[in-house]
């Protein structure tokens, strides 16, 4: 796998489960160390991160461990010695945008309070990069909006990277500019978001004449399905006038056919059977 | 880095502030009941002094789990490792707040004790020293199993298989005793094997090397350091001795166990002849050989560590031992000036042991023979400018009837620091003083007794930490000074070299009222 997620980039880190995406991030922030190759974050070898870049990089994960006898204000004020550049302002305002209540102990939060509360501890310093494993996961639909804008308004006011690895896609389609899929460790997409919907649709082919099928199908065709009227599937590298001869050519020119686009569900769905 | 080491130390002190509350008030109890508690020797008494001190080396351990699991090294999941934090500085965070808490705080404590009981001002600063390092090899110990483990129950099942581990690895060790040549790396070298494994463990998990790989080696080091006992490393010629007088010999007689004592433990009489008060004798050895009464002989040979001199049983000395100075690590030959001495052989599963004599000393049989290797002599200083005091005196049982009073009491001492060779030959001088008349002590003089109940006990021993039991009895006098007698006050004067035994010695090195 070969990835790069420039500076400012809202990236989503997108694939089924076990596909490899935690790893990699795990990779990324020098959680575990890479049998072969390598991995940078912000130019350092992830393998070297030290203090000096770990001040500049913001890490929050489902699965990360808290100190759950602090309360949320003993966490911050831990978590903001450490960093020169934390904003005690920017803190509390996330607090009140988060309703988070300070004297509460970790322990006696629920998930979704304790994710805001990890979050607030990685964008108080506002981090050139922000990494982000299954955030929203098992959050309830407020939190993940609340947890959205937050860290839209970092990307969008302060510049800062963002990489998201999330099934909730939802978010993902809010939150990001850019999509990669990973699937068993290969990377299969990595493109803007935009690009992605754009060459994916979904096609409705009727009146198709008689077939005799031995052969594949054309290149980008995927999840081809007979439907009562006809045929019905994806296609990956959609263009209006190169799919009108591809349908022509494998159903007749009576064929009719229709595109419909496909929401980052439909898309995700699609990449993972295919 | 300075400010990141403050700022884990006030966390994680927070985090085991009602563990070390507790610590605490357990070392004031454990030390107010030792120096003003009940004195008279019962079973509750007994109890409270064997089980007690395992208390707060148990909390130790425990608060050692919970600050370095704080900042766990095991898993992908701790916020510090994606934090800006050093792993130097949590590392020297974590190692400042345990060992100043429950290393400093406990040895602190004992000091404590030890000057209630009589240690020289001069001496504090060494004792707590030496007291530290005992309590920071537990804490080390308990400090690698934690940074190879995540929780408290992981951390518990992991300690409690190491012990076990250790202990069927000793004893597979200790059965090979008869069948391999027995080593002759000391227990304490062994140990220091051992600290090293947990050492580099530590610093493998701090460094993020693996914690597969440091678990491998930790395990592998708690398997094999009881065979290390087997190790035999070239020995160095005996030091240079003056021989002084005839060729020595030796006799030997194996006495009957003590009254009391495991089966594991034998005395031997040692009887060396040919000797003056003013000679040492240098132990270098022993030799001997087990006659089963199945038939095999079981041949054993040991430097020191499964040997010692002591000339009484030993009572709870955790304090007086821990703070004992530098001559208290027996890791050379030992001198005796003692023409007969109780060898005292004992034997456990302890990683101290020599494989070959734990072996013997637990077979069913008897010691038909035995061989001890007297190297040389040396002749005592004629004037010894050192003068070894005794560290702690305990009276642990006091009987009294109508016509005598017997009083058991204990004293530990210690060799001043790097002077192994210098406080050979000492006395001990005490009176048993009635403080219900209330009359100051004066040295040599006992207050409110008759000369009758003032004895003057020698007792002369190398200058290693021993322990000396006084055994006393004095008979009641028809004067009535045992009368309404509710305390005694028993005084121990400074130890003297024997040469200077008739002297007056000006002050009392320590004073215990019960």
């Amino acid at each position: 796998m070969s990835l790069s997620v420039e500076e400012g980039a809202r990236y989503a880190f997108l694939g089924p489960n076990g596909a490899g995406k935690t790893t990699t991030i795990h990779l990324l922030m020098n959680l575990t160390r890479p049998t072969s190759g390598r991995a940078e974050a912000l130019g350092v070898d992830s393998r070297r991160l030290g203090p000096e870049t770990l001040e500049r990089i913001g890490y929050v994960s489902e699965n990360q461990k808290m100190p759950d006898w602090m309360t949320v204000g003993e966490f911050l004020e831990f978590s903001g010695s450490l960093y020169p550049n934390w904003d005690a302002a920017y803190r509390d305002a996330l607090l009140d945008r988060f309703e988070l209540p300070l004297g509460q102990k970790l322990k006696h939060c629920s998930r979704g309070m304790r994710m805001k509360a990890a979050l607030i501890s990685s964008l108080a310093y506002r981090p050139k990069l922000l990494v982000l494993d299954e955030p929203f996961s098992g959050l309830d639909p407020g939190v993940r909006d609340d947890m959205t804008a937050g860290i839209a308004e970092l990307a969008r006011e302060h510049g800062a990277a963002v990489f998201v690895s999330s099934h909730d896609l939802a978010e993902v389609e809010t939150l990001c500019d850019q999509v990669g899929f990973l699937k068993r460790g290969t990377l299969r997409v990595s493109e803007p978001l935009a690009s992605l919907r754009a060459r994916f649709r979904r096609l409705e082919v009727t009146r198709v004449g008689e077939t005799d099928r031995h052969g594949g199908w054309p290149a980008g065709w995927c999840s081809v399905e007979r439907t009562e009227n006809g045929y019905s599937f994806n296609h990956e590298s959609f263009d209006a006038e190169l799919a009108a001869a591809d349908v022509r050519e494998q159903f007749g020119d009576g064929a009719e056919w229709s595109a419909h686009e496909l929401t980052l569900r439909e898309i995700f769905l699609a990449l993972g059977r295919n | 880095m300075w400010s990141q080491i403050w700022l884990i130390v006030r966390k994680d002190l927070r985090r085991i502030r009602w563990v070390l509350l507790i610590f605490a008030m357990l070392l004031v109890v454990g030390a107010a009941v030792t120096a003003w508690g009940p004195w008279k020797r019962t079973e509750a008494r007994a109890l409270w002094d064997s089980l007690f001190p395992l208390i707060p080396w148990l909390l130790g351990a425990v608060a050692t789990a919970m600050v370095v699991h704080e900042d766990a090294l095991v898993g992908t999941r701790e916020q510090w490792m994606t934090r800006p934090l050093r792993p130097t500085a949590v590392f020297l965070a974590k190692a400042l707040l345990l060992v100043g808490c429950f290393a400093l705080l406990p040895a602190l404590a004992d000091t404590a004790l030890l000057g209630y009981f009589g240690l020289e001002p001069s001496r504090w600063a060494s004792a707590t020293v030496h007291g530290s390092l005992s309590y920071a090899e537990w804490l080390l110990a308990a400090s690698a199993i934690a940074a190879v483990t995540s929780g408290m129950a992981a951390y518990l099942v992991a300690a409690v298989a190491a012990l076990i581990s250790m202990t069927i690895s000793a004893i597979v060790a200790a059965s090979l005793g008869p069948e391999v040549q027995v080593g002759n790396l000391t227990g304490e070298k062994c140990a220091y094997v051992l600290l090293a494994v947990f050492v580099y463990v530590i610093a493998r998990q701090y460094r993020r090397s693996g914690t597969l790989g440091s678990r491998i080696v930790l395990a592998v080091g708690l398997l094999a350091a009881p065979f290390a006992m087997l190790i035999r490393l070239p020995e160095s010629p005996p030091p240079s001795v003056e021989l002084v007088g005839p060729p020595l010999e030796a006799s030997l007689a194996a006495l009957p166990a003590a009254k009391g004592q495991s089966k594991s433990q034998v005395n031997v009489r040692f009887s060396a002849e040919s000797t003056s008060p003013e000679m040492a004798l240098e132990l270098r050895g022993v030799r001997g050989e087990i006659v089963l009464e199945s038939g095999p002989r079981l041949p054993f040979e040991n430097p020191y560590d499964d040997v010692a001199i002591l000339q009484g049983q030993i009572v709870n000395l955790d304090a007086a031992l821990r703070a004992a100075l530098p001559g208290y690590a027996w890791s050379g030959p030992r001198r005796t000036n003692e023409r007969f001495t109780n060898l005292f052989l004992w034997s456990d599963t302890g990683l101290s042991e020599a494989p070959a004599g734990t072996h013997a000393l637990t077979a069913r049989g008897q010691i038909q023979s035995h061989r001890f290797e007297l190297s040389g002599k040396l002749p005592l200083r004629t004037r010894s400018s050192v003068r070894s005091n005794a560290i702690a005196v305990w009276m642990f049982h006091v009987d009294m009837n109508a016509d005598e009073v017997e009083v058991q009491a204990w004293f530990s001492t210690a060799t001043p620091a790097g002077a192994s060779d210098r406080s050979l030959v000492t006395e001990v001088e005490y009176v048993l003083v009635n403080p219900v008349r209330k009359r100051a002590a004066r040295p040599g003089e006992s207050v409110g007794f008759d000369d009758d109940f003032r004895r003057r006990h020698i007792q002369r021993f190398g200058g290693l930490a021993l322990v000396e039991p006084l055994y006393l009895h004095f008979e009641r006098t028809a004067d009535g000074a045992f009368d309404d007698l509710d305390e005694l006050e028993l005084q121990v004067w400074k130890l003297v070299p024997a040469e200077k035994y008739t002297a007056v010695i000006e002050e009392p090195a320590f004073v215990v009222r019960r």
